[in-house]
């Protein structure tokens, strides 16, 4: 592997489209991710991201280091945060370990929005 | 909401069916915003449609949406998914406890290529709902 500790990769920040193709592409129509009354009444100040978009943007940087799907054994993620609509997002290698890598999301205020561990 | 005994567990919902076309692989490549509108990269999380089974239990469990919250997933790859790969998703509610103020819905669902009988991929999700009633398990 040519990926090392401390690569990274910048995402655009999260849009409501974005949010909404998400939920085209998931079937995930939980209405906390597409409308805003309902996501205001949870909590929220408007509608969040997917927790598997969040994954799904770990799992767009693992192809851009050239490693798909075909490769991959395991691929587990927690989820630490809520991803908000501008969230400017980028994906992090914190440990590398032989076939073994550790993988962070984080936001624009260096928050841990969740953290993966892929087996090759 | 509508809680199970833990006795009464595992729960199972009607198997789903789902389909590595390339009309679901588009979808996912705009969600991305990836600009090759002819590959056929086949995201690592493909297997996020196969939640749809985690919802129709907990819709019919009555789970309130607004205190809902994803906390961990994991997919362990026995084989790798195929460009028009048929899928039959089995899915089923292995666990449920109550502890600091969540009910904690444990799920498990296998992807089996519905050709071959080949187990594809399990896919474990924790997902936490805000105990509003004081219901215990």
């Amino acid at each position: 592997m040519t990926i090392k500790v401390g690569d990274e990769i910048q995402f655009p920040p999260v849009t409501r489209d974005q949010i909404a193709d998400y939920a085209d592409a998931s079937g995930d129509r939980n209405p906390i991710h597409l409308d805003a009354d309902f996501a205001k009444a949870a909590g929220f100040s408007d509608v969040i991201a997917h927790g598997m978009l969040s994954m799904g943007l770990v799992g767009l940087a693992l192809k851009k280091w050239n490693i798909e799907q075909l490769q991959i054994k395991s691929f587990e993620t927690k989820f630490k945060e809520v991803v908000n609509l501008g969230d400017s997002l980028r994906v992090r290698v914190s440990k590398v370990i032989e076939t073994q890598l550790e993988l962070d999301l984080i936001n624009q205020s260096n928050q841990l929005v969740c953290s993966s561990r892929i087996c090759l | 909401m509508n809680l199970p005994s833990r006795e009464s567990l595992p729960l199972k919902a009607l198997p789903q069916k789902l389909s590595v076309s390339s009309d679901n692989l588009k979808k996912f490549h705009k969600a991305f915003q990836l600009g090759d509108p002819t590959s056929n990269w086949i995201p690592p999380t493909f297997a996020a449609l196969a939640l749809q089974g985690v919802f129709s239990i907990l819709n019919s469990l009555k789970v309130d949406w607004h205190g809902l919250l994803h906390a961990t997933q994991s997919f362990e790859f026995h084989h790798p998914l195929r460009p028009h790969d048929a899928i039959v998703v089995e899915t089923e509610l292995t666990d449920l406890r109550l502890r600091a103020g969540m009910h904690w819905f444990n799920f498990k669902m296998e992807l089996i290529n519905e050709k071959s009988g080949q187990k594809i991929l399990t896919s474990k999700s924790l997902i936490m709902v805000k105990d509003r009633t004081g219901q215990s398990v």
